[in-house]
């Protein structure tokens, strides 16, 4: 009885479908041996509806309300007060500098922690694929930050990284870093080094996971025919693992974009958005709009641009994906 | 073959320092928030590095009393469990209504559900308080559990991919003696899938018990704070105490660390699974 499933997070993306050859064997037999497809419609229906009910309800609803709330100026008080504004919050988004400046810096957030998490997850899978001693309790105790709560995680380095009481400034003292033993979290110019390098340390081991699980499936053969073709350890993957880490690698940063673009927590606990707008992102200041400011319509119009760029962002990596090299 | 264990051994003499001083780097946040918990506010300042010279339990005493965390606790539980059982259902009938049916609109049916990933709670949050106000279940437990029992598309995902590599003679064999979907559905299906819901409701379980937003903006009474909301609160009214926030920290991050240390195996299975195309 096979135990291991076909799950693909490619799938996730929304242009691709998983149907090859043998679902539609599947269907095809279905269809024959079902009888009138009214009986297996309902049965269907069935099935479905109680997923779908609140699918529909708590996460699509939502999603239009904030979609049509985007286009009104409403403060969030009466509903009788709403008023429809046509695109005026949009054309305030093209004039609020803070907003450039939040969309400036979830890019830099997004590139940067990307960027460091993937380098850094490639590398210890890399190594850990050598077949290292001890390496799966090794990658047990990286992929432990992804089980802590955003808050946790946010609480914990906000209190370790205060300049006075934590334990990361005297860190940096004593291995002579002097520059960085500062309140990091504090100033403009490092605040947000800072938020990337708190997330490269969440998801660094989810990373790796993910890289490892795929070196595990390359033929061993493979490798082997390197290396009786004399190749050495880094011609070895150079020429033979990364190629065949391609696909992997443009999944993972799709999902990671996404995922990144959506960053909120973090910035919410740690800085607030602070100092001054220097770490401001676009969910921290679409909230600040619409529960502090009072000014839910252009709130909600701050979070439709962003899932708008999200789902570009989605669009254009998925059509760029590098097809799989068997 | 001699030179290549010599090699070998090399490699693993060089690449263990670093793997180490990455694995203390992850660690160790961790470890001194652990530490730090049974350490009073004093001693903390005193020395940061400092390990506890004893077992100080006052801020775990304070953090139920003063931080209410035990009731924090009681209110994540209680959503955590119902949402997850709540969404094991739903996921497991529709998983099977996608690997076993065929009706028209099934593809675009399929990629509205998996629409659900690309959407930020963020975004839904703001309509999602107006919502939930209207029904007037602002800082109930139904506003979160409501809100949850949305999230199907992960373990749509996953159970669909399960049943559908279920060898074809097993479900042939059962319609053949005359089963109909249901009974093939919660006989079969079930018990089969064990490994599938256990690794989904793992991550199900992860992903509320630490859920911040939701949470954050539907629960306008304290007394119905969950833990991550909590910490947060300790952090913010309770800034000069450090030695409570440890313990706040400690008692929101021990149970997933536990329950991953558990179930691992189904964490991990989880994860490769979704590392590995089709």
């Amino acid at each position: 009885m096979a135990t291991r499933w076909p799950l693909s997070l490619e799938s996730a993306a929304p242009v691709l479908t998983v149907s090859g050859p043998a679902g539609v064997c599947m269907r095809t037999r279905f269809m024959r041996s079902k009888g009138a497809l009214s009986s297996a419609g309902f049965a269907a229906f069935l099935f479905l509806f109680p997923g779908l009910f609140f699918y529909v309800c708590f996460e699509i609803v939502p999603l239009v309300g904030t979609t049509v709330l985007s286009f009104t100026n409403w403060n969030g008080f009466d509903f009788r007060q709403i008023k429809l504004s046509g695109f005026g919050n949009f054309s305030e988004i093209t004039k609020d500098h803070v907003f450039w400046l939040s969309l400036l810096h979830n890019v830099i957030f997004t590139a940067g922690s990307l960027t460091l998490r993937l380098g850094v997850a490639l590398m210890l899978a890399l190594i850990l694929d050598q077949s290292f001693p001890a390496a799966n309790f090794i990658r047990g105790v990286y992929l432990l930050p992804t089980v802590l709560s955003l808050v946790t995680i946010g609480v914990t380095f906000k209190l370790a990284l205060s300049p006075t009481l934590g334990f990361i400034v005297p860190f940096f003292k004593a291995i002579g870093l002097k520059a960085l033993a500062i309140d990091n979290l504090g100033n403009s110019k490092t605040v947000m080094q800072t938020l990337v390098l708190i997330d490269t340390w969440c998801g660094v081991g989810l990373f790796m996971f993910l890289f490892t699980s795929k070196l595990m499936t390359i033929n061993q053969d493979l490798h082997e025919a390197a290396k009786v073709s004399g190749a050495n350890v880094f011609q070895d993957i150079w020429y033979v693992t990364l190629p065949l880490l391609k696909a992997t690698t443009a999944m993972i940063m799709l999902i990671g974009v996404i995922e990144s673009f959506k960053i909120f927590p973090t910035v919410y606990i740690m800085t607030n958005g602070g100092p001054w707008h220097s770490s401001e992102v676009l969910s921290s200041w679409a909230y600040f709009q619409a529960f502090t400011a009072n000014r839910v319509g252009y709130g909600s119009s701050i979070l439709f641009v962003q899932l708008i760029i999200t789902v570009i962002f989605a669009f254009i990596q998925t059509k760029y994906q590098p097809r799989e090299i068997e | 073959m001699a030179s290549r264990t010599l090699n070998r051994t090399i490699f693993i003499v060089i690449a263990s320092p670093f793997l180490l001083f990455v694995g203390a780097l992850v660690l160790y946040p961790v470890v001194w928030m652990l530490y730090s918990s049974f350490k009073s506010t004093s001693e903390i300042f005193a020395g940061v590095f400092a390990l506890p010279k004893k077992l100080f339990l006052g801020n775990y005493r304070q953090v139920f009393m003063v931080g209410s965390m035990g009731r924090y606790f009681l209110n994540s539980i209680l959503v955590t469990v119902t949402s997850v059982v709540g969404l094991l259902v739903l996921v497991a009938l529709e998983g099977y209504a996608f690997a076993m049916f065929n009706f028209k609109g099934k593809r675009v049916l399929y990629i509205f559900v998996l629409m659900g990933f690309m959407v930020p709670p963020q975004a839904l949050v703001i309509s999602g308080f107006q919502l939930m106000s209207t029904l007037h279940l602002l800082s109930t437990y139904p506003a979160l559990i409501l809100t949850y029992l949305s999230w199907s598309s992960f373990g749509v995902l996953v159970l669909r991919g399960f049943y559908e590599s279920v060898p074809h003679e097993l479900t042939d064999a059962a319609r053949i003696d005359g089963a109909g979907h249901w009974r093939l559905f919660s006989t079969i299906m079930v018990s089969l899938a064990k490994p599938a819901l256990s690794t989904v409701g793992i991550f199900y379980t992860m992903w509320i018990y630490n859920e911040f937003i939701y949470p954050l903006v539907y629960m306008q009474r304290q007394d119905m704070f969950t833990i991550p909301l909590g910490v947060m609160f300790l952090n913010t009214k309770f800034i000069t105490n450090w030695g409570l926030q440890m313990a706040g920290l400690a008692v929101a991050t021990i149970p997933p660390v536990i329950i991953y240390f558990i179930f691992q195996k189904q964490f991990v299975r989880g994860i490769m699974a979704g590392a590995l195309k089709g």
